[in-house]
């Protein structure tokens, strides 16, 4: 293990030691995510929404040379100084130039991710200028030295009693442990800032190429005294945030806080495009509109998605690890999911460890409101860096589980006690890095494929089921209940023994070649059915996942990739969709009624699992969908792995999970589609967690 | 006109909602009435955008409030009391749209403690797709362009353990007083 990994290792484990800190973060990121669900749940057409935005960002990054052009014109036509700046050394030297010249020597801040992108603040302060933030999280980490824990609430790890700890050490005075006090103390401190400030610099979230205007969003208004007081303004504009039109614009300030904090509006929204005249003096606005890699980005086929990105904070309130560790740990500067491929772009690779931090559960590109492939690209930083660094040991052990799996089937049930005593455990968990207290699953010699017999394509409804792993190895019972139920609405059934499990670990673990390979040789076999008419359908999430969303992206959505995407079913949506008529029954214990429903993270995108509940309640259970709104945190091999990137950090993302279900002592019984997710949740609740398969059988 | 009311109602409902109070008056006149009724015995001086002086100026003294004549940053050093005009407001969002041609006008909304803003609810306008050409028209002038802020109640921050406060680095108040034949 390099030591960039033995250190990201002991940040998570720093991290997770930190329990205060773990409970602040996530009622942040939880109130964040609610407040979002809210607001789009009130849309009309919320994917009309966010494709809306998608094509706007798309197009403006597209044409980003062109409207830096327009926007410099038309800046320059009202009064403004443009400064297009190659890079941070490039913007310090501007800034600077402009500070000898006016004379100031104090400078004030308003809060903009793009300065400290470039760590403006620092390397103005090795010129001997003073930036004073005035944004109070901004604020607070300023003084503590800290870098922002979250892209909206940069402070919110702290508790209000270590901020007046830090408020009374540096400003010298008592400030009581209080709301109130603490917002006297910021603003007894900031008030001479504002007003004896000779430059101003501001963060922009917009700029317009149209009339050359900035738009500005602060919560606080303190970004209106930073750009109306002092004699010089200087508003620092990442390249990206250049949108053609005003139409742009408003669907951006109005898309920021809806998905950041679930509110319409930014309390101020100020759309400046040159200063105003106050006593009758000349007074200078500067736009620094800052490179520093975008353009190179915008031309990268792979990364030039993540520029789309509207900094409102979503995916880092949805990621499940990044909702345990935080922005400390869970990124450089730029945090969270989005923080990888930025930080990758911006910082270089060597920043950019905390990648495998990502579990690739997909959640974030779910909230994204501008649809960014943020998962795609965080697997390929995580393949950049197992290239030029190489693979984890216990990560290679992982990616050959498959052939291990048929293995173990094999020799099943020697194997399960070779695998499964104590000393063997020990020995695993020592050389190869698997979690020596996590239950294994238990194989079978008689796999789903042995016992499976396929029909004659005589059927009019021709179907293929596709097994993965623990419907083949673990539990064939799944698979050949679910082959009953189809067969018993009159589809003959196929299942060729040439299919691979779905490769997820591929993706999981950086190991993008082979994950394409599985991806072509799955698609390949399953599109000569398709082509002759079969629809295809899967009981297992991940791989009803890999084969809709995931193998089209891999393969660069050949016509064949979509083609099988566009016929593959989770098995209770094609029975909802195509047999409505068909009422599976309530099978086994018949007093096991009152259900807890678990969504997996990879059926969000899918159906939510909402099929699977009606046919639940349809055959007569009493099931409730039971959520945090995250991820059980198993992900897979992830969680199998010994210490905090595995195990550990997958126990603390499940512990509020578990704790839901277990507040709900009514359950007899917890239904979920996942294999990974029913270890997670077999490991931390009191009552049987099942497969919906295994909870009814065909009527 | 029952649109015109139910857009003023509505943008009541959403301003009042992030915080913000607002007043009914049935003329202009009257609103400034309304303005020195909120603010008699509460402030003795205020800030005030230049569009509004002549009447203001004047109806305020009946009140015993001074209008100060603002030149310099540095008359808003103290905190005080600002009443501007809101040329606009949304009344989905929730918000009032300031169009300012002098710096005077802004920190009357941004530095002071207190801010009142009067409007026509003939410029109530439905949703944010309205702004776009209001915006257009208004930086249109040739010379220098105006700020255009929106604002959506009073300065607020939630930066310490997500709890809301109002009165940041701007108003903690923000009262608007409309008035029009619309009503
Ligand atoms: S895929 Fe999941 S774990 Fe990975 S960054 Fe996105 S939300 Fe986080
Ligand atoms: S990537 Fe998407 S969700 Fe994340 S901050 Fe950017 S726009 Fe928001």
């Amino acid at each position: 293990m390099n030591d960039d990994y033995r250190h990201l290792m002991e940040r998570i484990r720093l991290a997770l030691n930190d329990g205060a800190r773990i409970s602040a973060l996530s009622r942040a990121v939880k109130r964040g995510r609610d407040a979002r669900k809210a607001q789009f749940s009130r849309m009309e057409n919320p994917s009309a929404f966010v494709s809306e935005i998608r094509t706007l960002k798309t197009g403006a990054v597209a044409h980003m040379d062109d409207l830096v052009r327009t926007f410099s014109e038309r800046a320059a036509d009202n009064g403004c100084s443009v400064h297009v700046a190659k890079n941070a050394d490039d913007v310090v030297s501007y800034i600077s130039g402009l500070a000898s010249r006016s004379g100031a020597k104090l400078l004030s801040k308003s809060k903009s991710l793009t300065t400290e992108e470039i760590e403006l603040n620092r390397r103005l302060e090795e010129k001997g200028l003073e930036v004073v933030e005035t944004d109070l999280g901004e604020r607070i980490i300023q003084l503590a030295g800290e870098k922002p824990f979250h892209l909206v609430f940069p402070a919110i790890h702290r508790s209000q009693e270590s901020i007046s700890e830090l408020f009374t050490d540096k400003f010298g005075y008592p400030v009581p442990d209080s709301l109130e006090g603490i917002m006297a103390a910021i603003r007894k401190e900031l008030r001479p800032v504002f007003f004896s400030t000779g430059i101003g610099i501001n963060g922009a979230n917009i700029a317009v190429a149209e009339t050359g205007t900035v738009v500005i969003e602060t919560n606080e208004g303190n970004d209106r005294l930073v750009n109306s007081l002092p004699d010089v303004q200087v508003v620092v504009v990442g390249m990206e945030k250049i949108v053609p039109a005003w139409e742009d614009a408003i669907r951006l300030f109005n898309a920021h806080p809806l998905s950041a904090t679930g509110t319409q509006l930014t309390n101020y929204v100020s759309m400046i495009s040159n200063r105003l005249d106050i006593g009758g003096k000349e007074r200078e606005m500067h736009v620094v509109i800052l490179d520093n890699g975008r353009s190179a980005m915008s031309r990268d086929a792979d990364f030039s998605e993540a520029l789309n990105c509207i900094r409102c904070g979503a995916c880092m309130n949805i990621c499940p690890t990044y909702g345990v560790v935080g922005g400390h740990t869970f990124g450089h500067i730029y945090p969270g999911p989005i923080g990888i491929p930025w930080t990758e772009e911006i910082h270089g690779l060597d920043r950019a460890k905390f990648a495998h931090l990502c579990i690739s559960c997909g959640l974030c590109q779910t909230v994204c409101p501008a649809g960014i492939d943020i998962p795609l690209m965080i697997a390929k930083v995580k393949q950049k860096d197992v290239e030029a660094n190489g693979q984890l040991f216990v990560n290679r052990f992982m990616c050959s589980m498959e052939r291990i799996s048929r293995y173990l089937s094999a020799t099943a049930p020697l194997s399960n006690w070779v695998v499964g005593n104590r000393v063997s455990r020990l020995v695993e968990d020592r050389l190869l890095g698997v979690e020596r207290t996590r239950a294994l699953p238990t194989y079978t010699r008689r796999t789903f494929t042995k016992r499976f017999r396929p029909d004659e394509a005589g059927a009019k409804e021709r179907l293929v089921y596709f097994p993965d792993m623990f419907a083949n190895y673990v539990k064939p019972e799944i698979g050949l209940r679910t082959v009953d139920m189809l067969r018993a609405a009159g589809a003959s059934v196929v299942s060729p023994r040439e299919l691979k499990p779905s490769g997820a670990p591929f993706f999981l673990y950086g190991e993008l070649a082979r994950a394409t390979k599985v991806a072509l040789h799955n698609v390949s076999v399953l599109h000569k059915l398709v082509s002759l008419g079969y629809e295809v359908i899967s009981t297992e999430p991940t791989a009803t996942y890999s084969l809709r969303e995931i193998y089209p992206k891999l393969l660069g959505r050949s016509a064949e990739s979509m083609d099988v995407s566009a016929h593959t079913y989770e098995l209770f949506e094609y029975m909802a969709l195509k047999h409505p008529g068909a009422k599976p029954v309530k099978a086994g214990e018949k007093e096991r009624v009152r259900l807890g429903f678990h969504i997996p993270c990879h059926q969000r995108p899918l159906s939510s699992g909402r099929y699977s509940v009606a046919a639940l309640e349809s055959a007569g259970y009493d099931v409730s969908v039971i959520e945090t709104g995250t991820c059980c945190g198993m992900a897979g091999t992830f969680g199998l792995k010994k210490g905090p990137l595995g195990a550990e950090l997958s126990r603390a993302v499940a512990k509020p999970l578990l704790e839901l279900f277990n507040e709900h002592e009514d359950l007899q019984g917890i239904a979920t589609e996942s294999s990974v997710c029913t270890m997670q949740l077999g490991e931390g609740v009191h009552v049987p967690v099942m497969h919906p398969v295994e909870l009814l059988s065909p009527g | 006109m029952a649109s015109a009311i139910g857009v003023v109602g509505r943008f009541r409902g959403e301003f009042e909602a992030l915080g913000g109070r607002v007043h009914i008056a049935r003329t202009r006149d009257d609103a400034i009435e309304s303005v020195g009724k909120l603010l008699s015995g509460r402030v003795r001086s205020v800030h005030a955008s230049r569009g509004l002086m002549p009447p203001l100026a004047e109806r305020l003294r009946k009140f015993g409030i001074e209008v100060l004549d603002d030149s310099r940053p540095d008359d808003y050093s103290e905190p005080g009391t600002g009443i501007t005009e809101a040329q606009y407001a949304v009344a989905s969002a929730g918000c009032i749209v300031e169009i300012a041609d002098e710096e005077a006008t802004r920190l009357a909304s941004a530095a002071t403690l207190l801010h009142v803003a009067i409007l026509d609810s003939a410029n109530i306008i439905e949703n944010l797709a309205g702004l776009a050409p209001i915006i257009r028209r208004s930086l249109g002038v040739s010379g220098r362009k105006p700020v255009i802020t929106l604002i959506s109640g009073p300065s607020r921050t939630s930066d310490i353990e997500l709890k809301d406060v109002v009165g940041v680095h701007g108003p903690n108040e923000v009262h608007v007083v409309v008035y029009g034949d619309t009503l």
